[in-house]
């Protein structure tokens, strides 16, 4: 039976937990000279990263409980006078994880973001094939970047709980890029029982929080709780993407109970 | 908008001639993109409102 810290004589209060989280520049390439596509899948990914500890995110002044999820750019263009379809393999250490395909206009960028693998670590291979319906589709681009989720302790009542400095954490700086903010950091609450999710928000501060065992403090919405491929297509901007936002700095005092 | 087919019948995704013809199925009905994934075994599909997918399997959301 679970008994109250008061009757036992255990503090009711731990001491305050105060970490940041930093993130590496991404890992980014942008070609020289475009590359066609094939028109059949090709036998080896053009596109491929291994993780190291470089694309990591880095805490201080310890780690909170939390797995890794990464996403996955590859960008061109459709350099013909019509309509193409492009369609991709993703593969995680080898081992197809999706497939699909979207259209990109005659003259258009296109980029593909692939939010396919949760639980990543370094050593982990993430890679993806592209091919296209006809020629003169190219890809010029590719970055791999790296995000912490289902982050703190689980099924934990927490105080004064705070994300000062929530904030989009990456920028791809390569082409010409384009970025589309918006907000995918879910708090541990639903804001009904249909299960709509609440975002975390920058002035968002709880007087009281209880984690929860899968999401912790918060997790992911794009390579966690949906793991998803989507397509960005522009006249002018490439690579066009999504700047997800995360915590840079978390702070909150655990109180000494399990619920 | 986005449709969702858990455990669909579709070709063989093992290969990029499946990942084609796929394709060309779905195109056929109307669809403007899709993905599959291996593993939880479902295919997501866009395209406009009404598509008829049920050749594809029961449509979670539709």
């Amino acid at each position: 039976m679970a008994r109250s810290p008061n009757c036992t004589g255990a503090p009711l209060y731990k001491g305050r937990v105060d970490v940041t989280i930093s993130y590496p520049d991404p890992d980014e390439t942008l070609l020289e000279t475009p590359v066609a596509l094939p028109t059949s899948e090709p036998g080896t990914a053009q596109i491929s990263y291994t993780l190291a500890s470089g694309h990591m995110p880095v805490w201080s002044p310890f780690e909170l409980e939390h797995i890794k999820t990464a996403v996955l750019y590859a960008a061109g263009k459709n350099t013909s006078g019509s309509a193409i379809t492009v369609y991709y393999r993703v593969l995680k250490n080898g081992v197809s994880v999706a497939t699909g395909s979207g259209s990109v206009a005659a003259g258009y960028y296109y980029t593909w973001s692939h939010y396919r693998f949760l639980d990543v670590v370094v050593g982990d291979v993430l890679s993806c094939k592209l091919w296209a319906s006809s020629a003169d589709m190219k890809w010029d681009y590719k970055a791999v970047l790296v995000w912490p989720t289902r982050i703190g302790p689980k099924g934990r009542l927490l105080v004064n709980a705070t994300a000062d400095e929530y904030s989009a954490v990456y920028t791809l700086t390569l082409g010409t890029p384009l970025r589309q903010d918006r907000e995918v950091f879910y708090t541990p609450f639903d804001l009904d029982p249909g299960g709509q999710k609440i975002y975390w928000r920058k002035s968002l501060p709880f007087p009281v929080i209880q984690t929860t065992e899968v999401r912790g403090l918060g997790c992911v919405e794009f390579g966690d709780i949906q793991l998803s491929t989507q397509l960005l297509t522009s006249a002018t901007y490439h690579p066009y993407w999504y700047g997800n936002k995360c915590f840079k700095r978390i702070s909150y005092t655990p109180l000494n109970l399990r619920v | 908008m986005d449709y969702r087919i858990k455990n669909p019948v579709i070709p063989d995704q093992s290969t990029g001639a499946g990942v084609m013809e796929l394709d060309a199925q779905l195109r056929a009905v109307g669809a403007e993109g899709w993905g599959y994934s291996f593993a939880d075994d479902t295919l997501t599909v866009s395209g406009p409102e009404g598509m008829d997918l049920s050749a594809f399997g029961v449509v979670e959301n539709g």
